[in-house]
């Protein structure tokens, strides 16, 4: 058994799940192989201190919590099947969001009427303007959340659930959500919905609050620019396991293509997977590459190319929602630092002054999280990661041609048989020969004497005759 | 499967609550540290096992008993962990993001968990240790090694509940093991009889 067979089998080994023969041949190979015992007794305490690991008691509350979630599961899976589940889904949503819903019409209206009143306004007669707009909304918030218990209880009429879509359809359009209504158009699927509820969930009431509180100007002005984003923004990621021969050049390879594409090495480590002292060490290892998003396929396809991939993951994660969020909060709070700025100028009192100014500071600080986070964001997803593992093998042919070898090896062997039992029964028959040879001898001279003696005595006979 | 466990899992085929919560008694806390190994926190631990065991009981109905009951319990709480996990990737949270109260903001600061001279501490550091290496290994591998070396299964067990062929368990475990020791090694305090 060498070093790379005892290897794989030594997790096995510590778990007792070997067989017989190879548990010998283990102990044998470990008694003169101190790599691999060192290897098996580091492993071993591994898995020894993963055994020692308590138990974690249940946290309190567990069981009561789970209970109330298995009442409420228990209703649902009672509750009669509806019929059309796309309509009861888009009624269940509004239901849930009721709230949600009136605030972000009533928040959108006064974003169109003070956005209209900023066009036709100069900037003193704009708060005048706000005034009224703000009560108009309230109004209109408050006649929606009254509507909405009616469309509950008239299930079954479909005019009712026609208008429950319009205000929902009229809601997406006034928010800038043009995007999410597009993708749910045509299908109203569980996901769908979810991630319309997401999206409102998060960001209307945003709006709400900017427009409601101390500055209700801010949000006229920051409803205005919201970014449409069309591409989305996908962070790809790439986990890959391989086995190569050579192994320093194809880490080379792997590391020149990377930087030729645009990319860079993000991390990278390796070493000898037995130790550099066995008769032929071999080296294993991890390099994570970073390389643009429209290559990501190609590198993939290149890698292919360089060995045996024996594992492959890809994942992506879309995160334009979360994207969206903090690009609008970014916005929001750049509006809310001009603003601020205009009244540090008009500020004469110095208490004054540095109360805008300490505004001003953690405004500013906050952009500058939120953009990092951007910035951060739009590296992730310029730029996929790629993590590859790198296992040396002596020869890949061994583990593509399993069959025609083993074929090969069984001929030579018979081959190497029959030669041996030819020689063996060559042998044998010379062997037999001289066994023989004192029988031989011994029976020819009787033979010879008894042939003279019945010679002469038919001579003796003819004599007599004649 | 005893014959009590049986009328159990009748009745909570039948919606029975008490029946199915008699049912899971014995798994819950396996199920719970399966979890916990998994997502790495109790916070985080807590939400996937119990979404798992609702999870359960919705299917519980659709139960054939082709496997084993507590092989395909713990099959559907692996995969809702990573569920969760899939999930949990967008949120990114800050340690020390300001909040705003009405009086302005202030900082959101972590207590200073800093070393006790006291074995209780040292131990629940190591644990946390070897935490922090289980979190880093691959989710195949971190989900054979918590089954075997913690919840101690055995090689079909785990082929069974994760559904794949035993010689791909072994070479996960030999693998998640493997990357898990230089993982450990890493630490300054490592010896051959681990860490000490």
């Amino acid at each position: 058994m060498n070093c790379k067979q005892c290897n794989e089998l030594l997790s096995q080994y510590i778990d007792l799940e070997v067989t017989p023969q190879d548990k010998v041949k283990i102990d044998q190979h470990l008694e003169t192989c101190q790599a691999c015992k060192t290897e098996y007794e580091e492993l071993k305490a591994v898995s020894e201190m993963l055994k020692e690991l308590p138990m974690k008691d249940l946290p309190e509350g567990f069981e009561a919590e789970l209970h109330e979630k298995l009442v409420e599961a228990s209703k649902e899976m009672k509750a009669p099947k509806p019929k059309n589940d796309k309509v009861v889904q888009l009624k269940d949503h509004f239901r849930r969001n009721v709230k949600r819903y009136s605030l972000a019409v009533a928040a959108s209206l006064v974003v169109m009427v003070s956005f209209e009143s900023m066009n036709f306004n100069n900037g003193s007669k704009m708060e005048m303007a706000m005034e009224p707009s703000v009560e108009t909304s309230m109004d209109m918030a408050y006649e929606v959340t009254e509507e909405a218990p009616m469309l509950r209880v008239e299930e079954s009429d479909g005019a009712q659930f026609k208008s429950t879509e319009e205000s929902f359809t009229l809601e997406l359009t006034n928010a800038d959500w043009a995007e999410s209504q597009d993708d749910a158009a045509p299908d109203f699927s569980d996901v769908n919905a979810e991630e319309l509820r997401i999206g409102t969930a998060d960001d209307q009431p945003e709006i709400y609050a900017g427009g409601f509180g101390e500055d209700k100007e801010a949000v006229a002005f920051t409803a205005a620019p919201q970014p449409a984003q069309v591409n989305r923004k996908i962070i790809q990621t790439g986990y890959l396991s391989m086995d190569i021969e050579n192994y320093d050049e194809k880490l080379e390879q792997i590391m020149t293509m990377t930087t030729k594409m645009g990319g860079y090495v993000e991390d990278m480590s390796s070493s000898y997977q037995y130790g550099y002292r066995t008769e032929n060490p071999l080296k294993m290892g991890h390099v994570t590459i970073r390389v643009p998003q429209v290559q990501f396929h190609g590198v993939i396809k290149t890698l292919d190319e360089l060995g045996r991939i024996t594992d492959q993951n890809m994942s992506s994660e879309d995160i334009t929602h979360m994207y969206r969020d903090i690009a609008n909060e970014v916005a929001n709070l750049e509006v809310r630092e001009a603003k601020l700025r205009e009244i540090m100028d008009k500020a004469v009192e110095i208490k004054d002054v540095l109360q805008v100014e300490n505004e001003l500071s953690r405004v500013r600080g906050q952009i500058n999280d939120m953009k990092g986070t951007l910035i951060q964001w739009d590296q992730l997803v310029s730029l996929s990661r790629i993590t590859i593992n790198l296992y040396e093998v002596e020869s890949l042919e061994v583990y593509i041609e399993p069959i025609d070898n083993s074929l090969l090896t069984r001929i030579r062997e018979s081959f190497i048989n029959s030669i041996n039992d030819l020689v063996y029964s060559l042998e044998n028959l010379a062997i037999l020969a001289v066994a023989l040879f004192p029988f031989i001898v011994g029976y020819s001279i009787v033979g010879f004497i008894g042939y003279k003696i019945v010679k002469r005595i038919v001579k003796a006979i003819k004599k007599r005759r004649n | 499967m005893t014959d009590t466990e049986k009328i159990f899992l009748k009745k909570s085929q039948e919606g029975d609550i008490a029946s199915f919560e008699q049912l899971i008694a014995r798994h819950q806390q396996k199920v719970y540290n399966i979890a916990y190994r998994m997502m790495g926190n109790e916070e985080d631990a807590k939400d996937a096992a119990q979404e798992a065991l609702i999870k359960i009981y919705k299917s519980v109905s659709k139960f054939r008993g082709d496997s084993g009951f507590s092989t395909w319990v713990y099959r559907i709480a692996i995969n809702a962990c990573k569920d969760e996990l899939r999930k949990k990737k967008h949120n990114i949270i800050s340690l020390d993001k300001e909040i705003e109260t009405e009086e302005g903001s202030i900082k959101n600061e972590l207590a200073d968990q800093g070393l006790k001279p006291d074995e209780l501490v040292e131990q629940a550091e190591l644990n946390e240790t070897i935490q922090e290496a289980i979190n880093q290994l691959p989710e195949q591998n971190r989900i054979a090694i918590i089954l075997r070396d913690i919840q101690g299964f055995s090689y079909e067990d785990i082929s069974s509940t994760l559904e794949c062929p035993v010689g791909t368990v072994k070479s996960r475990i030999n693998r998640g093991r493997k990357l898990l020791k230089d993982c450990l090694k890493q630490n300054p305090r490592w010896s051959y009889e681990g860490i000490v």
